[in-house]
């Protein structure tokens, strides 16, 4: 806690320093960002867009971890199952899915639905090749372990397969948080007036910088809590991961 | 109690059985020692039923061996035992599968037994390698299994670590009389530990010597020297 107090005021005087040094009414310093931010909340004209933008991304994470957790296991356990899926996957992994937003837009409209999928699109390919590549390269003698205790290959999945997968299923929701936040901004300067993206942008058109600073700061915030929730719940599900370097 | 009958198995390109026929005998310690890659593992697996034998059969009890027997206890290389269950969760499995109700008290038991008591909460990583091999046989034992099949337990241990344990395995062995079949690659565990000494040769081919050690089973006499140099001289025979 003190260490992360620290970097954070670190990061303020560094902010604060390089405000001073430009000067110009487009880098506001951490004060009066704060302060903006603070205010915003308070007559709440901000807390409405975090929610959506919270929504947006608890959502799209999960459309994206469900199927690529169900069609992952199966690659990762069945080669003929790999052979048809991971190919496919390479092929439609680079392209850049962004790109794809005014077709999205156009299919699925204007409302929640259409962020939601073009986030959840980008998400997908993560958590399925990490899934695929782990369930692949688990140790085949855990499940000799089992088999040999009189498990099934039904409870492979329970007692073998799923809590191995766990240490690697966090890190993949880390790595997906950072792109969804990026991700989903973009998809919400577009067609849409709810959400952090959209209120950053209206800021920022409106010139008002210090609004639109506090909008990043609650972006950022909002990505920092769920880091943290991503955190406590690796904790808690995979302490057995984590003992050999406490 | 396990009977090998025309037993065919070969992994692709590398046939490690043909034919084989053999016997283990009840209430023994089988001490089953030959060259790296003769196949040893691959016997105690199909023995264990996790793998299946391409032709002839295997029997335990004279039941065609499958996987999962009820009393079938395994005991696998680096112990097989699970990092992400503690010590406890890792005794209670193989009975919490079994549907075994009074799981919990059992497991105390057993955790007592090998001298783990207060370390029910730890994690493998947290235990050392000789605390974690013992909870590897307080598993085992807990599925009460009529054939126990161990295959180099005491491998990563160090040499009072392995001793202390092999005394421990022994103790184990005079109360309950189990059939076990223990792969190692050390002669001397062999001579103090088997009840027979099986030298598999690099061609899968099995012979039994009756260990001339057995029964005072110490250390450092001539008995014990004796059967080593006649271990020694089948092993380097078959091919070591």
């Amino acid at each position: 806690m003190k260490k992360l107090l620290l970097s954070l005021l670190a990061f303020l005087l560094l902010w604060a320093a390089v405000a001073a040094l430009v000067d110009k009414p487009f880098l506001p310093g951490p004060a009066a960002s704060l302060a903006a931010l603070v205010r915003q909340t308070a007559e709440g004209a901000l807390h409405g867009h975090l929610l959506v933008s919270f929504m947006r991304i608890m959502a799209a994470q999960a459309a994206a971890f469900i199927p690529a957790l169900l069609l992952g296991l199966a690659a990762g356990l069945s080669r003929p199952v790999d052979a048809a899926l991971t190919p496919l996957m390479y092929l439609l992994f680079p392209v850049p899915k962004v790109a794809l937003l005014p077709v999205i837009l156009l299919f699925l409209g204007l409302g929640n639905l259409s962020k939601v999928f073009l986030v959840a699109l980008i998400l997908f390919f993560q958590f399925y090749l990490s899934i695929r590549d782990e369930t692949r390269h688990m140790d085949r003698r855990y499940f000799d372990s089992l088999y040999s205790l009189g498990g099934s290959r039904g409870d492979l999945l329970k007692h073998v397969i799923i809590p191995a997968l766990l240490p690697r299923i966090f890190s993949t929701f880390r790595l997906t948080l950072g792109t969804s936040t990026a991700v989903l901004f973009l998809a919400e300067t577009f067609a849409t007036r709810e959400g952090l993206g959209y209120y950053i942008m209206e800021s920022w058109s409106r010139l008002n910088y210090d609004e639109m600073y506090a909008g990043i700061l609650g972006l950022s915030l909002m990505g920092f809590i769920l880091f943290l929730l991503v955190e406590g719940l690796e904790r808690k599900f995979c302490r057995w991961s984590r003992t050999h370097s406490d | 109690m396990v009977e090998f009958r025309e037993t065919v198995f070969h992994y692709p390109g590398q046939l490690l059985f043909e034919n084989l026929t053999y016997r283990f005998d009840q209430g023994q310690i089988h001490a089953l020692i030959g060259p790296s890659g003769c196949g040893k593992t691959t016997l105690l697996y199909l023995a264990a039923g996790l793998l299946s034998p391409r032709g002839g059969s295997v029997t335990v009890r004279n039941e065609p061996v499958r996987r999962g027997r009820r009393n079938t206890a395994v005991i696998l290389q680096d112990h097989g035992l699970f990092p992400w269950k503690n010590a406890e969760e890792n005794v209670a499995l193989g009975m919490t599968l079994r549907r075994q109700k009074n799981a919990r008290s059992e497991t105390a038991r057993y955790l007592e037994e090998l001298g783990l008591g207060g370390l029910e909460k730890r994690y493998p990583r947290e235990l050392s390698g000789g605390e974690r091999q013992r909870l590897a046989v307080a598993r085992a034992l807990a599925i009460e299994p009529d054939l126990l099949l161990l295959d180099e337990p005491f491998a990563s241990l160090d040499a009072m670590t392995r001793e202390k344990l092999q005394n421990r395995l022994r103790e184990v062995q005079d109360r309950r009389r189990l059939t076990m079949i223990l792969i190692t690659h050390s002669i001397e565990e062999a001579v103090f530990l088997g009840d027979t000494i099986h030298v598999m040769d690099k061609s899968g081919g099995l012979t039994a010597l009756a260990n001339t050690n057995h029964p005072d089973r110490h250390r450092s006499t001539r008995p014990f020297f004796d059967q080593t140099v006649a271990v020694r001289e089948r092993l380097e025979a078959a091919g070591s």
